[in-house]
């Protein structure tokens, strides 16, 4: 007999399985007994925010693969002519500025927006000379992992705490006293998509350096994104815009 | 480099839609099952915070194995994730890896040849059931992780932290107990007849 196969024995297993939780009170009876830390909350969505990104890059490769007929599928006729519109604007915006970026002489050569029903998000990559360049930022650590370039400057009270390298992504944390996190990220531009959220932003060009970058406050969050020859970089914080800008310069 | 027009471009058509994803649904849908099914077992709810974040961390890895979000079966996994988490805690706070060193030997001899040729014909739902209500809890969750949710031992022992030579080590002893309880179920049973 093939247990693995047997249906009794599945059957058996299934109900195995619903006496797990049987005796489990539901999920909203259980939430209101319990109450979680905030060091809990954060973590979680630290989590979060990386299964998104994860699900971003499936889900690219999902969209360019078989699935684009149940996408069309599902695709309202209202978000078409939106998609239709926004994707047309995109276009011309990223035509303009790519000659502002030859102007400035940007090595960033491309970046586009992606629009999907339920985010969106701009992709970096990096093409023209300096894409299959020998990279001099990013050196091999001694356990054959890669070393990214940060900051030297940390504003006063906070410390790292925690450093975390996956693929082309690297996560550095710096928390004070209040448990406060500044975030600092480098991304390999080479397909990467960062997703903002637009609600209550207030945007604005800055230059680190001679490089130009962008910083937004969304909801008492500070973010500053900016793009050298090698990585794309974020920090993100309640630290101010001035503090930002100067953990940004202590990398050049 | 990011143009401000274009990028305030961007951020206006941002929509300010519903922005969850799969992992954040089951965060979302389970936090609490999972802290309190940590918490029975390590009657502390600061480890059974870090139990869960454990869990969801190596759901996270295996996230494409779960089809569907609110169904029992998902509420299940979960829990046997961070259940598992959470003795492998309580083992390492009292310094009694017990189970491991248990299940640490070995494979028995002769546990290719398949002596639940001798099952066939005999068995039932109830009496799987009955043998697995009182076979150990661990190799019940590995034989539900492999036959139920089809994951492969590499994967099991990604979820459950352990070794995928541990993992088949489980799967052959649960096999072996299910069979003994089985016939010692289907004795019992028949004598009651």
């Amino acid at each position: 007999m093939d247990l693995k196969n047997n249906l009794q024995l599945k059957s058996a297993l299934d109900d195995y399985l619903y006496g797990l939780t049987a005796d489990l009170a539901p999920e909203s009876t259980l939430a209101t007994t319990m109450v979680c830390s905030e060091r809990f909350y954060r973590r979680m969505s630290r989590l979060i925010r990386k299964a998104k990104k994860l699900e971003v890059k499936h889900s690219v490769s999902i969209h360019s693969g078989t699935d684009q007929n149940e996408e069309a599928k599902n695709d309202q006729p209202v978000n078409r002519w939106r998609k239709r519109f926004v994707l047309a604007a995109v276009i011309i915006t990223v035509v303009l500025s790519a000659f502002s970026a030859v102007a400035a002489h940007d090595k960033i050569t491309e970046f586009f927006i992606t629009i999907y029903e339920k985010y969106t998000s701009i992709v970096f990559d990096m093409s023209g000379e300096s894409a299959g360049a020998p990279d001099e930022t990013l050196t091999e650590a001694s356990d054959g992992s890669q070393a990214y370039n940060m900051p030297t400057y940390i504003p006063e009270g906070y410390m790292q705490t925690e450093l975390e390298i996956y693929g082309e992504h690297a996560l550095v944390i710096y928390t004070n006293s209040s448990e406060d996190d500044l975030i600092f990220e480098v991304n390999e531009p080479k397909n990467l998509q960062i997703t903002i959220d637009s609600e209550n932003t207030k945007g604005e060009s800055i230059m680190i350096g001679q490089l130009n970058g962008f910083y937004y406050d969304n909801k008492g969050t500070q973010n500053l994104i900016w793009q050298d020859s090698e990585c794309v970089y974020m920090i993100t914080g309640q630290i101010g815009k001035d503090e930002m800008i100067a953990m940004a310069e202590s990398m050049y | 480099m990011l143009d401000e027009k274009m990028l305030s471009f961007y951020l206006a058509i941002i929509d300010n839609i519903e922005d969850k994803c799969k992992f954040e649904e089951l965060y979302l849908l389970y936090r609490f099952t999972m802290l309190k099914t940590a918490e029975n077992v390590l009657r502390d709810f600061s480890l059974a915070e870090d139990a869960v974040h454990e869990a969801f961390l190596r759901i996270l890895s295996h996230i494409g194995k779960i089809d569907e979000i609110d169904c029992n079966k998902t509420r299940a996994f979960v829990v046997i994730v961070v259940k598992n988490i959470s003795l492998d805690m309580l083992r390492s706070q009292n310094r009694h890896p017990i189970t491991e060193l248990e299940e640490w030997e070995e494979l028995p001899a002769g546990h290719d040849t398949d002596p639940e040729q001798e099952l066939l014909g005999k068995e039932s739902r109830e009496a799987f059931s009955r043998a697995l209500s009182v076979m150990k809890k661990t190799y019940a969750d590995v034989l539900a992780l492999s036959i139920v949710y089809e994951l492969s031992d590499k994967e099991i022992a990604g979820i459950l932290g352990i070794t995928a030579a541990n993992v088949r080590v489980r799967l052959c002893r649960g096999r072996q107990e299910l069979i003994r309880n089985f016939r010692e179920g289907t004795k019992e049973h028949g004598s009651e007849e």
